[in-house]
């Protein structure tokens, strides 16, 4: 039994970019092999506590954390963090789907390639099995070597969940991963997540509440910085503990 | 009324002069119109076209067909230089565009071909392109990709505007006091070369940083997020997607500085043969624009000749160059969201 139960824990994270104090001591702990979905309205610092779990803030310039970030019980940001290994265990997709100028098989193939995989054979397996996980391998298997910007919208974003599974993440980060595609589209990704967290644990922001409802098992509200309400989805949907996620939820803010 | 709009195949100003000489009582009385109209032959269908354009009923419409004139007539003065000089060139030099043109070195008394100018231009812009391109689009990449913004990246954005606007002349006359006197290299291909890439620097740095700028950023930070280093990053990604872009500015450059005389004229000599060293006399070198300065300038109606040959081949050179540019940007900017 490792020390630590929770793969990813947050202990009083404050963070601000300049001035601006954008989270306000978040304290919370995401469960394993879940999805939890952070909803909020724009702007109360629902990607900026996404992107703060995967260290992607510290390239903004002006960007200061305090706080604790735990992944596996080491503190992310401690002076013994290695922020490459560290994003290798923490996938990301993002809201646009952002496949990189190169072919279907070269973008699942950037990460291991980066992490140090060389062998041929076993680059085509990881191809073969990511482009699986994302639902996308029957789509793709006749055109791995076309351009990944000639595939349709929800394609490129399943291939881009694709390229973020290719290194075997045990975190999986979203940040409003349908948002920008069409409502079919968005449903097969929505059902993708439910499969997946049986092996990965997903945190994914949304400002859908709906869409929260329909796949997360735990929920956090997220207001103006503060984490107002955390709990599993159900106990959120049926009966919020606090008034402004109540109106959150039935859209009197957002 | 209404069958005056089927009848679509004559002028409109037919159906214009029917609307106005017809009163009310009138209209009724119109014969229905023949779905079939006689086949208007060519001449005659231009005529009603050009009738229908200058038909003027209001002041409104008069002073309309007048802006009209007034602006495809500037058009026509903006874009006629152009054809001008291409068929001014045409006429005078096009007969002495011969292959002998392009592979003989000139002989006694400058018969023969310009090899040497055309060889000459090449390796300028090799040197040129060797030492300017890799210069300024790394330059760029540090100031795009990994400088703070700040007064040091406007610094040196103002810098490389400046020096994108200095005349060449004044290049070529800071080539000479530069690499020639005081780097002490001499006149040459080598100076030559240095001082055209003194002119494709800016002009690369700034269209180098333009391309990258066009790049999302989660692009990037898709490569961060799976792990990448910067400098993978930038390489594998972001240069990559940024390349159609820094590819049109570099051939834009060089089709640029192919025809630049001013740098050359006291940096790279001249010469009637292909330079045999990269050092001392024996690398002075020709050049397409020097050598039709250098003829254009010789009374020798033969020259004048040669001269508007040698241009013609340059503009020919220069413009392809453009295509080729003009198309890759296209190409692959279809390619990329």
């Amino acid at each position: 039994m490792a020390a630590w139960k929770h793969q990813i824990e947050i202990y009083d994270l404050s963070t601000w970019f300049g001035p601006k104090q954008v989270l306000k001591g978040i304290t919370c702990h995401f469960s394993d092999n879940a999805v939890t979905a952070i909803m909020g309205p724009s702007g109360c610092g629902k990607s900026t506590l996404l992107r703060t779990i995967n260290r992607l803030n510290d390239i903004i310039g002006n960007f200061r954390m305090k706080g604790r970030v735990l992944l596996e019980g080491e503190d992310i940001y401690g002076p013994q963090a290695n922020v490459y290994e560290l994003r290798r265990k923490i996938g990301m997709v993002f809201q646009q789907p952002n496949p990189f100028p190169m072919s279907v098989r070269d973008n699942v193939k950037y990460g291991p390639r980066l992490h140090g995989v060389k062998d041929g054979n076993e680059l085509e397996r990881i191809v073969e099995t990511s482009l699986r996980r994302a639902a996308l391998w029957d789509e793709v298997k006749d055109c791995l070597d076309d351009p990944a910007p000639n595939l349709s919208g929800g394609q490129q974003q399943r291939l881009c969940i694709a390229r973020a599974l290719s290194v075997d993440p045990p975190v999986l980060l979203m940040d409003e991963p349908v948002s920008s595609l069409d409502p079919i589209s968005a449903a097969k990704i929505e059902n993708l997540i439910v499969q997946l967290k049986k092996d990965y644990t997903i945190i994914m922001v949304t400002h859908n509440v709906q869409q929260a409802f329909r796949v997360s098992d735990q929920a956090a509200f997220l207001y103006l910085g503060e984490l107002v309400e955390f709990d599993k989805t159900s106990r959120i949907a049926e009966a919020p503990a606090d008034e402004r996620t109540e109106a959150f939820i039935t859209g009197r803010i957002g | 009324m209404g069958n005056e709009d089927q009848r679509s195949g004559v002028g409109c100003d037919q159906m214009v002069r029917d609307h106005a000489s017809a009163t009310s009582d009138e209209v009724s009385e119109t014969p229905p119109s023949t779905p079939e109209q006689p086949e208007i032959e060519g001449k005659r269908r231009l005529l009603l076209w050009v009738k229908a354009q200058l038909l003027v009923r209001t002041r409104r419409e008069l002073k309309d067909l007048l802006l009209k004139i007034v602006f495809a007539v500037a058009m026509l003065i903006v874009v006629l230089p152009f054809f001008l000089v291409v068929v001014h060139l045409a006429i005078v030099g096009l007969g002495g565009l011969t292959l002998d043109f392009f592979t003989t070195l000139p002989g006694p008394s400058l018969a023969g071909g310009i090899r040497n100018a055309l060889v000459g231009t090449i390796l300028l812009v090799l040197v040129a392109g060797g030492v300017g391109i890799p210069l300024s689009v790394l330059g760029a990449v540090y100031i795009n990709e990994y400088s703070r913004p700040g007064r040091i990246r406007n610094l040196v954005e103002f810098a490389s505007d400046v020096l994108a606007g200095i005349p060449s002349i004044v290049i070529g006359a800071f080539g000479f006091a530069f690499v020639v006197v005081f780097l002490g290299v001499g006149m040459g291909l080598v100076s030559g070369g240095l001082t055209l890439a003194f002119m494709m620097i800016p002009t690369v740095l700034r269209t180098t940083q333009e391309a990258l700028r066009q790049v999302p950023v989660s692009l990037r930070e898709a490569s961060l997020a799976l792990g990448a280093t910067k400098w993978t990053t930038t390489w594998r990604v972001t240069i990559r997607a940024a390349f159609p872009g820094i590819m049109t500015g570099v051939l834009l450059s060089i089709g640029r500085v192919m025809g630049e005389t001013a740098p050359l004229i006291f940096t790279s000599g001249n010469s009637l043969g292909v330079p045999t060293s990269i050092v001392g006399p024996a690398s002075w070198v020709a050049s397409l624009p020097y050598t039709i300065w250098a003829y254009v300038s010789d009374p020798r109606p033969y020259l004048q000749v040669k001269a508007h040959s040698t241009a013609l081949a340059l503009l020919i050179i220069v413009l392809a160059v453009d295509v080729v540019a003009n198309y890759v940007s296209r190409k692959v900017t279809r390619r990329l969201v």
